[in-house]
């Protein structure tokens, strides 16, 4: 994935509103100055030669959400193996009795 | 393990033996060396009081109470006591070896020998020493009543404090502390003592603060906290808190000892103290202030952002350092003159 770059220009409405330029862009479309790479996500500047999209933060943010679904899953995958072991040994009994 | 150490109590029993990596080894130890103060300090006075009472005849005469008679010193020159000790000349002695001045007879006949004791004065004690003793002699209760309150003291703030970082920013503290007593204190040499003191301490929390920093800078160049499941931002967040921290009590106690080499004259070592400072930026902050900045929520990694401000800060010292070490000084004072602007 291309790094976004944006404008950082203080007075600058495209860096008050965090606009995103493609990676292509060079100038600022309204104020004219020199675009930079910039986090896609906080719009914090990041280095020319990084090949990040996300800054340091956000890119652990990011992985701490994924590190919650895969723990999510995977207690809710335990829940369901729990349940249908339940069933399945209750379904047993219940063909042995007859 | 740790060396045991004897330790006895204010009253002079003996306490459990504390090991000098116990949070309890500094009080015990003052409270120790304030014992062995207070008894040097009586046996001093009471060594004086001895000796007083040695010397002076009336107070002899006092302290033997009614005992009476008559006692004959054999009364030399400084000459010949010199001349004895060096052994040109030497005092007769008896069969037996003891010393012995001679009686003459009313018929002018040599009589019996009397004994002479030699008695040593070995005048161990100068005056400043013997008032100092005499002082703590007189201060005794007070310095013991100190040494408990210490003790309590000492309690009440080990709950209080918290982790390393805490005590570096307490050596700073305690360095601006001791500049503020030593600007206020009139003794000279207590005053040069008390700013020695004050610059060590933040020399010591800018130093032990500039590695603490270093090691949570490393911890994010290195990425360790990628091994926390689902707490990665929050370890950053608090690494980041902790440079923030850090980085402010190093920022102040480097411009502290700085001011203060400057308030004493010294602009050589104000110039090495603000040296490091440019040192520790350059090489710690300007390196990383990229990462920094990302990892900082409150900074936006722009030029104008709070860590390239920061990176920002190197002093150039190079030329005062320059001319203050150069062996000619030369100073050029002149004036200037506003143009005319009509000529």
């Amino acid at each position: 994935m291309k790094q976004a770059k944006g404008c950082i220009n203080k007075s600058c409405e495209a860096n008050k509103k965090k606009l995103k330029y493609k990676s292509d862009d060079n100038f600022c479309l309204k104020c004219g100055s020199s675009l930079v790479p910039v986090c896609k996500k906080c719009h914090t500047q990041l280095l020319e030669n990084e090949e990040n999209v996300l800054c340091v933060r956000c890119s652990a943010d990011k992985q701490d959400q994924k590190d919650k679904v895969v723990d999510g899953a995977k207690k809710a995958g335990g829940a369901v193996v729990a349940a249908v072991s339940l069933v399945v040994g209750v379904a047993g009994a219940f063909v042995r009795k007859k | 393990m740790g060396d045991i150490v004897e330790i006895l109590d204010i009253n002079g029993e003996p306490i459990k033996a504390v090991s000098p990596y116990d949070a309890n080894y500094p009080v015990a130890l003052l409270r120790d060396n304030l014992k062995r103060t207070i008894d040097q300090a009586q046996n001093a006075a009471n060594a004086i009081c001895k000796a007083v009472a040695k010397e002076a005849p009336i107070v002899s005469e006092i302290q033997k109470g009614m005992k009476q008679g008559t006692k004959y010193v054999v009364d030399m020159s400084d000459e010949l006591i010199k001349a004895i000790d060096e052994g040109t000349i030497k005092l007769q002695q008896t069969k037996e070896g003891k010393l012995c001045a001679q009686l003459m007879q009313s018929d002018g006949k040599f009589g019996s020998k009397l004994g002479i004791k030699k008695e040593v004065l070995k005048g161990e004690m100068v005056p400043t020493q013997i008032t100092n003793a005499l002082q703590m002699a007189a201060l005794q209760e007070q310095i013991q009543s100190i040494a408990e309150q210490i003790v309590t003291i000492d309690r009440s703030v080990r709950d209080v404090l918290q982790g390393q970082q805490n005590d570096r920013i307490g050596l700073y503290y305690s360095g601006l502390a001791m500049y503020l007593e030593a600007k206020n204190t009139d003794n000279e040499s207590l005053r040069q003592a008390l700013l020695v003191q004050a610059l060590r301490s933040l020399a010591e929390s800018t130093f032990q603060l500039e590695l603490t920093m270093q090691s949570d800078i490393k911890y994010l160049v290195d990425r360790e906290y990628l091994s926390e499941r689902g707490k990665k931002v929050k370890m950053i967040d608090e690494r980041m808190s902790s440079i923030n921290k850090a980085f402010e009590f190093i920022h102040q106690a480097s411009l502290l000892r700085a001011a203060i080499y400057c308030d004493q004259g010294e602009m050589k070592a104000m110039t090495t103290a603000l040296g490091e400072y440019s040192h520790f930026i350059e090489n710690t902050v300007a390196k990383n202030a990229a990462l920094l900045a990302q990892c900082d929520v409150s900074d936006t990694g722009e030029m104008a952002g709070l860590w390239n401000n920061r990176a920002e800060l190197k002093l150039d010292v190079s030329e005062l350092e320059q001319k203050l070490t150069a062996k000619e000084k030369v100073f050029y004072i002149g004036f200037a003159e506003a143009e005319n602007e009509a000529g």
